[in-house]
């Protein structure tokens, strides 16, 4: 808490710096989910304002609910979550006048990875429900080598924990057995260390040296396979209304533009336009 | 010249000059005074304000906990709690037994089985790195060019697994059937051409390949017989269960989400009666009171309950059919052949196990022949079903459950372990340097251990995760250790690892003040004690440990308050696991992975919105936690104290 409130204050007063040097540059302030902020925004930023040098993007990634926040103190300009609104945060918004506006950011996947000597490649949606919920507990009842089950997940506060539940469990709970970790690396590390685990990861840290996907109902994780892959979900930017003036064109850069796109499916998402293709190619 | 001093002449004594006011002197004294007087009494005022803050944040969970819980219950989610407990004991049957079946499959069967898994080797390759040939291949239209296409493909795949030596790819499949010992060329040819129509076929994975488990199972005689029953004992109960939990999910939601919903329209008309002279946002408020209330559904929990009553009647026969059909495969499985030592194990705690499952359906049917959805849930109950609750459950879709035990049994099996570890090594440092070490000794040992102090605790947390944990588990899977209870440990972040961890930020703490004890002791006693003909050893052991055994006590519990307090080191290496331990297997327990009440808070506080029931809940936590430390402190101040009375 405390490192939160130093970052608040600092970015506070870097914010304040900025504005006083350059009163005539646009601020854009985006906050919001560490998701997409920890890696994505940021480097969007830096290109976009290799054409735009006169903006000026500040960045805070804490979490999704500090979008809504943000936005509702008009605090942000743009706000970034990997879930959707929740209804008792449009009320806020409802209750002050304004209506929140959804922009689909990107798409992301998320991989189930397993140890890499673990000789299972793929597991159907009904296994990866009976590991999770608990009533698979060894690996030799999914075809692996015999050996108890160990499943890592995130915990309760990541918005990632609840789109899997929904995914891929079909909203049962997760057993008992699970150990619920702090974040994707720490994920990676017990399950590279563990050649019994199992768990899952956005499909920015599927690569890994000592782990690997496994295909889920036969598709692998990859960007090509997003129409079909089960464990695909939405990321979003909100604004409040209408995005107007030097947001707007950074909004629709973001979201639509070819370069935008380059940088989304490098750090490990899938760029809108291309999943939006891919999925109505695949309605057709 | 008659000089004289300041003491003759009396100034020290005179009174200071100052004013005074409401009974305080405003002097430069009475000033330092009344600053040192004053910080003093911020602490009280502080802790005072902790205590109301706490208190405020935390009251209003057990009345939320209780309004839930009676939802669950007018709803029928208790019903089909009750019916779910069984399923999940048979689930843990189910797969004790299944993995019996499959052992003992695997030790049969495994030449023809072997096709599997090679076949899924290829497949892999096929899917790592011919991913876009096949997809081009799949999008061309049928014409003669795509039979050109097939062919290329096919030559493709030969290749690519060819690529994979047989050495390696035998070895990959007696990881999963360790008793192959060679690959036949009849099954390497048979899987590669399955391997070719699964290119050509779009990712389908031929039938033939399908089709193999259950040959083989055939071939299993009575054991399969008996899995057959096994596996559909439990289709009548489950059936009813789903039933009844869809009903019942169903009202709990439409009850919830209209109790939230009638809160956020009052909330709203409130909002909109400040604002009432605001034309835009008046509207705005409007508009949505009008989205939110076709949410609110009519919903008569009386009507609504009748179905689950009708389920609930067809309960105990399914959950008799399930026992019966359970036992005869059971009594199958004993006729049937078994050949390896871990299948019969694994029968063998299976049949334990189903005595257990059998006292389960007892138990239940008696509670649901009793449970009456119209019973009111009093606080009572929301009291004993927070601290005596089994479960930490939340962000549940279905129903959040907020049990402190897992969290209390975590937080105090830490703490034990760290004190086992600690007290002896703490107490004998500080006999040691107070006692027995020379000068130059004690100026090397008193400031390194205290020194410890200052590792800030995450730093010590990811030593212990990265070097630690590591250490702990190797150590635990060497064979000439594997004596030691519990070995080898189950998770690599375990009870031990936080124990040790905890021991070492405990140990400076409990060093310092033993200590000080030891130091307090009148030398006459042990003076008198050498005069008396004891040797050193006799008089520290008879005679000034006695004597300072308060202030040692005391100590060992103020280190039992830092070590239970602690949350960065038990979040980063206690594995987070909210479940309570399983202590029936002794020792292993400490193997296990836990949940803690500090790490909790720390975990689950992130992004939640302020005054929902799952923050409250955390507060109570937070107030368990607060009262546990306060009431050792002071158990620790009465001790200190009944030693100088």
């Amino acid at each position: 808490m405390k490192l939160k409130s130093l970052k608040t204050v600092a970015s506070a007063i870097s914010a304040s710096l900025a504005l006083m040097s350059s009163v005539s540059a646009e601020l854009i302030e985006i906050k919001g989910s560490d998701t997409l902020g920890a890696k994505l925004v940021p480097q969007l930023k830096a290109e976009y304002l290799k054409s735009n040098p006169k903006v000026t993007i500040d960045i805070l990634a804490q979490g999704s609910g500090h979008a809504f926040s943000n936005l509702a103190n008009d605090t942000a300009d743009i706000g970034m979550s990997s879930r959707e609104v929740k209804s008792t945060e449009e009320d806020t918004f409802a209750k002050k006048g304004q209506k929140l506006v959804e922009h689909v950011a990107a798409y992301d996947m998320i991989a189930v990875i397993v140890n890499e000597n673990n000789p299972v490649k793929k597991l159907t949606l009904a296994q990866i429900e009976g590991i999770f919920t608990g009533s698979i507990t060894d690996w030799s009842e999914v075809g692996g080598k015999a050996g108890s089950i160990s499943v890592y997940t995130r915990n309760t506060s990541s918005g990632t924990y609840k789109s899997f539940s929904k995914l891929a469990m079909s909203k049962k709970d997760y057993g008992d057995k699970c150990q619920q970790l702090e974040g994707n690396q720490p994920i990676c590390t017990e399950v590279s260390k563990n050649v019994n685990g199992i768990g899952y990861v956005g499909l920015a840290y599927a690569e890994g040296s000592l782990y690997k996907t496994v295909k889920v109902d036969g598709v692998s994780a990859k960007i090509s396979k997003i129409a079909k892959y089960p464990l695909a979900r939405k990321l979003y930017y909100y604004t409040v209304g209408e995005p107007k003036g030097e947001a707007a064109k950074l909004l629709t850069w973001m979201t639509t533009s070819d370069a935008a796109s380059k940088i989304v499916s490098d750090i490990g998402f899938v760029p809108t336009p291309i999943a939006e293709a891919a999925i109505k190619k695949d309605t057709e | 010249m008659n000089r004289k001093s300041d003491l003759a002449d009396g100034a020290c004594f005179k009174r200071k000059r100052g004013f005074r006011l409401m009974g305080l002197n405003f002097n430069a004294d009475g000033i330092v005074r009344g600053f040192f007087g004053g910080n003093a009494y911020l602490a009280i005022l502080f802790l005072l304000f902790i205590c109301i803050f706490l208190f405020k944040s935390a009251i209003g969970f057990i009345p939320g906990f209780r309004t839930e819980l009676s939802e669950a219950r007018i709803s029928g989610i208790e019903a089909a709690n009750h019916m779910n407990y069984q399923l999940v004991g048979y689930d843990a049957l189910y797969t004790k037994v299944n993995q019996a079946f499959i052992n003992e499959k695997r030790a049969k069967f495994g030449n023809l089985a072997t096709l599997v898994p090679i076949y899924e080797e290829f497949e892999s390759i096929i899917d790592d790195e011919l991913e876009d040939k096949v997809d081009e291949y799949t999008e061309m239209d049928d014409s003669e060019e795509k039979q050109a296409a097939a062919i290329k493909l096919t030559t493709l795949v030969t290749k690519a697994c060819g690529e994979v030596s047989t050495e390696e790819l035998l070895k990959t499949i007696q990881s999963r059937l360790p008793q192959t010992t060679e690959i036949s060329d009849n099954t390497y040819q048979k899987a590669l051409q399955y391997a070719h129509k699964y290119a050509l076929n779009d990712y389908e994975t031929p039938d033939e390949i399908n089709e193999i488990p259950a040959l083989i199972n055939d071939q299993m005689g009575a054991f399969n017989k008996a899995m057959d029953l096994i596996k559909t004992s439990d289709d009548e109960l489950r059936e009813i269960y789903q039933e009844i939990e869809k009903i019942a999910t169903k009202t709990n939601i439409t009850i919830s989400d209209n109790r939230k919903n009638l809160a956020s329209i009052t909330s709203l008309k409130d909002e909109l009666k400040d604002n009432a002279n605001d034309s835009q946002v008046a509207q705005a408020i409007q508009t949505r009171i009008k989205e939110l209330e076709p949410n609110i559904i009519e919903i008569d929990p009386a009507k609504n309950i009748l179905p689950i009553y009708e389920i609930i009647a067809k309960h105990d026969p399914a959950a008799d059919n399930m026992v019966n059909q359970f036992q005869k495969g059971i009594n199958l499985l004993e006729t049937a052949e078994i050949t390896t030592e871990k299948s019969t194990i694994l029968i063998h705690e299976s049949s334990r196990l189903f005595q257990e499952l059998k006292e389960i359906v007892t138990e239940r049917k008696s509670l649901l022949a009793e449970w009456k959805h119209d019973k009111p849930v009093t606080m009572w109950n929301s009291i004993t079903a927070f601290f005596f609750g089994s479960d930490w459950k939340t962000g549940s879709d279905r129903q959040s459950l907020y049990g402190l035990m897992p969290l209390f049994s975590g937080s105090l099996l830490i703490s034990l372990v760290a004190m086992a570890i600690a007290v002896p090594l703490a107490i004998g440092a500080a006999i040691y340097v107070n006692q027995f070490a020379n000068k130059r000794e004690s100026r090397i040992l008193k400031p390194s251990i205290e020194f410890i102090q200052t590792i800030p605790s995450v730093v010590l947390g990811l030593f212990g995760v990265l070097v630690v944990a590591g250490l702990l588990q190797g150590m635990s899977e060497v064979s000439w250790l594997s004596w030691i209870p519990g070995f080898p440990i189950q998770d690599r972040l375990n009870v031990l690892l936080a124990g040790i961890l905890l021991a070492f930020m405990a140990c400076p703490t409990i060093f310092t003040l033993a200590e000080d004890a030891l130091n307090n002791v009148p030398k006459a006693y042990s003076e008198a004690s050498l005069a008396m003909g004891a040797n050193k050893l006799q008089t520290v052991l008879k005679i000034i440990v006695p004597a300072s055994l308060s202030g040692i006590i005391a100590a060992v519990m103020l280190g039992f308050g830092r070590v239970i307090g602690e949350t960065m080191v038990v979040l980063l290496v206690a594995g987070n696991k909210a479940r309570i331990p399983d202590l029936s297997q002794g020792v292993g327990a400490l193997g296990e992975s836990v949940h803690t009440m500090t790490g909790i808070i720390a975990q689950e506080y992130g992004e939640l919105e302020p005054g929902v029931l799952h923050w409250k809940a955390l507060f109570m936590v937070g107030l368990v936690l607060f009262l546990i430390s306060l009431s050792i402190n002071s158990i620790c101040q009465r001790v200190i104290s009944r030693k100088t009375s």
